[in-house]
């Protein structure tokens, strides 16, 4: 026995002196992180997944700048009043497998997502056919007008998949197998694990010296373990705790990117629940929220004060006054509400993953408690939270979210979040029911495939209506921010706020 | 043999008994697996057409049949977290932490027993009270305190070692490991992949020292306290009179009467351990059974924790019956009855 102990501590101590310097190619990066994938397949994802999937697929057109440019498709034109788009796509674009990007190619794909029917499948439900009169022009026929333009540069549903994996199936695709045309081919993947994408030699946009040849992507869920990666080099690229950025920073080895997103932070209030079912309460709870302080010392700065229930950096976006942090005024509202003292009581409900959230709302508890409104906190595990939150049984008077859009356009959140729904209250936690508003807001769907600027102001309108009715505390529209080596180049070009991918192709070393 | 039919028999109903529990706890938690298996953003409708495909819209008893019978044709289903089929996912990781609790014992045992011995037959000496300190501060200190302690310390400060996973990504690249058996130091030495099995033992050292050291005190302490009761009795008394070596009386005599508590205690201990070392796996971001079971229980992700669960309570039945029919090896009494 104590023979084995000297043989095992032996080897023990002795790792360290043999362990081997893995060679690192130069244009090899880290990107450590948090999130677990799971649905690989791009016409199911509706999540983390598009991180990966963003620089393996490639949509037809590119929303950036505000603007939609070509990208699979170099020119299209909407006809029918929105209802008929000829896309005519890009020549010499291979997928992985070697296969042409032809019109076929992207009917297959498209028809794929619509028949599926998974995850933003439903954007395409009403796709009619997709015609193919040459090999390079789609004729896309919908039953209703659409802004496909701006539906197909999103990133979720609209990602062309090449026709051998659609063959393949659903369940090759999410075993980890792709064939897109994006400047990345899916090398390995392992399951809440490790996924690694390699260089496309045939990338159509062709390859500069510099550019990023592989990229190591493992899961490390711990949040000071990616912040250890970072700071000792062995990653180059991590998502850090917001109160870690600055010391980060200050490191001469790391840097912080920060860019404008299209998250944002909200805590709906239950518009059926007693006493959030008083307007001038909800006014009353809006006046108690920190907002400044809630920016600049949770947030640290990385995020802006939001000034409409669209981020600011979207098209179609109101500006009104969110609301200002006055207990004075809190009060006096609290009083006209004719909710009597000993009712001033309500609870709030968020998924207990989101530190900044959980920060918010105790500085929101401890605020509102200096003039009497007791706050009672509910965390939640995150899915557990949205059933609780959901039911009627146990929804609380306030509840957390966070959104973010599945293409680029305010009906998103306007849809999703306050359209009235009369059976189930799906993303609709404030149980907003307006019917002025739900018109205004299918007035600017309508309008949406035909002009976008008619859109935008229908859009401001349907704002209007529902800011009178106080629905929410809208705080913070959050940046996007990775810690990243120093010498790692192209940050600020590498992430674009339509898509929470970080474009590996931007980069370089 | 009877004796190990009755037990096969009982494990059989324990089971059972674990499965229906864990199936009418995974359908009153209040959570949608349905919502779970479609991602972020489900539509409403994607909601209901799922409950369907899921069979959650059926009566509870038809479920609980449904799944039973499953179960007993090996169809575990696919996680609804990770959209893997359970079994595969389940398999990955047993391997993982099979490989960690089996070394972290094997060295608790071969440390810890002598150094009981030790500190037992030099009571209250100095190095008796330094072990005793050391027991003490194992099992009071937090693992998860400790583990970052090791992690700065070997990873941070020194540099030796890395700071988690099972293998570097490089390596899983450069010289991927073959699966054989699903542990990667056995797999790496079997296919001779010399650089696999040096990242893989480098990779295992932090997380293998911080259980070593938390579970090092228990087997100590125990060891030490048994040992003294048995150095009491008048046959060792005797032994010593007789002129029989002090390691032969210690080792051979003493020790052995201290088998079956020791046994009971390692094997328990073991079996817990099979069971994830929860905090260790998920702070090194070990892949192993422990961080997915929580995890998969926390989401309400049912097939996945409903199978690995059962996977679990197997595998510490079957290490209690190990360790039971152990007992009629080291103890001759037993055989005899």
């Amino acid at each position: 026995m104590l023979r084995l102990t000297r043989l095992l501590a032996a080897v023990f101590v002795g790792v360290p002196l043999v362990l081997p310097h893995n060679a690192v190619a130069e244009n090899t990066i880290t990107w450590a992180t948090q999130l677990s994938y799971r649905d690989m397949n791009p016409a199911v994802s509706f999540g983390a997944e598009t991180y990966i999937l963003g620089n393996i697929y490639e949509t037809l057109f590119l929303y950036e700048d505000g603007e939609i440019k070509p990208r699979l498709a170099v020119s299209w034109q909407k006809s029918d009043g929105g209802q008929t788009w000829t896309v005519t796509l890009r020549d010499n674009v291979k997928f992985h497998d070697g296969s042409p990007l032809n019109s076929a190619a992207v009917k297959k794909s498209f028809e794929y997502t619509r028949d599926l029917g998974r995850g933003a499948g439903y954007l395409y439900a009403d796709l009619e056919t997709v015609e193919t009169p040459d090999h390079l022009t789609a004729v896309f026929r919908f039953k209703k007008p659409i802004a496909f333009d701006l539906v197909a540069s999103g990133q979720y549903g609209s990602y062309v998949i090449g026709p051998a994996a659609i063959d393949k199936g659903h369940e090759w695709m999410n075993a980890g197998n792709a064939i897109g045309t994006g400047p990345y081919r899916l090398t390995k993947y392992e399951p809440n694990k490790l996924t690694v994408i390699s260089k496309f030699d045939g990338y159509w946009g062709g390859w500069k010296a510099g550019q990023i040849d592989r990229v190591i992507h493992p899961v490390v869920s711990q949040a000071s373990t990616r912040v250890q990666m970072i700071k000792s080099g062995e990653a180059d690229v991590v998502r850090a705790p917001v109160s870690q950025l600055a010391a980060l920073d200050a490191m001469p080895n790391v840097s912080v990117a920060a860019s404008s997103g299209w998250r944002n932070y909200m805590y709906l209030f239950n518009v059926e629940k007693y006493p959030t079912d008083n307007k001038k309460f909800r006014e009353a709870l809006v006046h108690l929220w920190d907002y400044d302080s809630v920016l600049k010392d949770i947030f640290q700065g990385y995020a802006k004060r939001a000034v409409a229930p669209i981020p600011s950096s979207m098209w179609g976006h109101g500006s009104y006054d969110t609301g200002t942090f006055d207990p004075d005024k809190a009060l006096k509202l609290l009083e006209e509400s004719g909710i009597p003292k000993e009712d001033w009581k309500i609870d709030a409900m968020y998924s207990n993953s989101n530190q900044e959230q959980i920060d918010a709302i105790e500085l929101f508890q401890a605020n509102a408690a200096q003039i009497g409104v007791q706050v009672e906190l509910s965390p939640q595990v995150s899915k557990t939270y949205m059933t609780k939150a959901r039911s009627a049984s146990t929804a609380a008077n306030m509840h957390s979210m966070v959104w973010y859009p599945a293409y680029p356009t305010p009906s998103d959140w306007l849809y999703s979040l306050f359209r009235t729904r009369t059976k189930k209250t799906g993303f609709n936690l404030a149980r907003y029911k307006n019917a002025e508003f739900d018109t205004a807001l299918a007035a600017a769907i309508d309008v949406e495939g035909v002009d976008v600027r008619e859109s935008s102001k229908a859009y401001i309108a349907a704002q209007d209506i529902l800011m009178k009715d106080t629905p929410a505390i809208f705080y913070a529209d959050v940046n996007r921010v990775f810690a990243h080596a120093s010498a790692l180049k192209g940050m600020e070009r590498s992430s674009n706020p339509a898509y929470e991918t970080l474009f590996i192709y931007a980069l370089s070393k | 043999m009877k004796y190990v039919v009755q037990r096969l028999i009982l494990m059989v109903g324990i089971i059972l008994g674990v499965m229906t529990i864990t199936f009418v706890l995974s359908r009153v938690l209040p959570s949608s697996p349905a919502e779970l298996m479609l991602g972020d953003r489900p539509t409403v409708e994607q909601i209901a057409a799922a409950e369907v495909e899921l069979g959650l819209d059926k009566p509870l008893l038809v479920q609980y049949v449904s799944y039973v019978s499953d179960v007993f044709r090996g169809e575990f289903g696919n996680s609804l977290r990770t959209g893997q089929p359970v079994l595969v996912e389940v398999g990955d990781r047993l391997g993982a932490t099979f490989e960690l609790t089996t070394l972290a014992m094997l060295l608790v045992v071969s440390i810890g027993v002598p150094l009981g011995v030790f500190s037992a037959v030099r009571q209250n000496s100095m190095l008796d009270n330094v072990a005793r300190a050391f027991a003490v501060s194992g099992v009071a200190f937090p693992s998860f305190i400790l583990a970052m302690m090791l992690q700065m310390m070997f990873y941070g400060a020194l540099g030796w070692l890395p700071l988690q996973g099972r293998l570097d990504p490089i390596v899983s690249l450069d010289s991927p490991i073959q699966p054989m058996t699903g542990l990667f130091l056995v797999d790496a030495l079997l296919t001779g992949n010399w650089d696999g099995f040096v990242d893989a033992l480098a990779h295992i050292a932090l997380p293998l020292l911080t259980l070593t050291i938390l579970l090092l005190a228990t087997v100590t302490r125990i060891t030490r306290n048994m040992m003294v009761e048995v150095l009491k009795e008048e046959y060792i008394r005797t032994a010593f009179a007789y002129g029989v070596p002090k390691t032969s009386i210690h080792y051979r005599h003493a020790l052995k009467a201290t088998l079956i508590p020791m046994l009971t205690v390692i094997g328990l201990t073991y079996g817990h351990l099979l069971g994830g070392a929860v905090i260790v796996e998920v702070i090194f971001d070990w892949p192993g059974l422990g961080g997915f079971v929580v995890f998969s229980i926390i989401a309400n992700d049912y097939p996945a924790s409903l199978g690995a669960t059962l996977l679990l309570a197997g595998i510490y039945l079957t290490v209690n019956l190990i360790v039971d029919l152990l007992y009629f090896v080291v103890d001759p009494r037993l055989r005899a009855q």
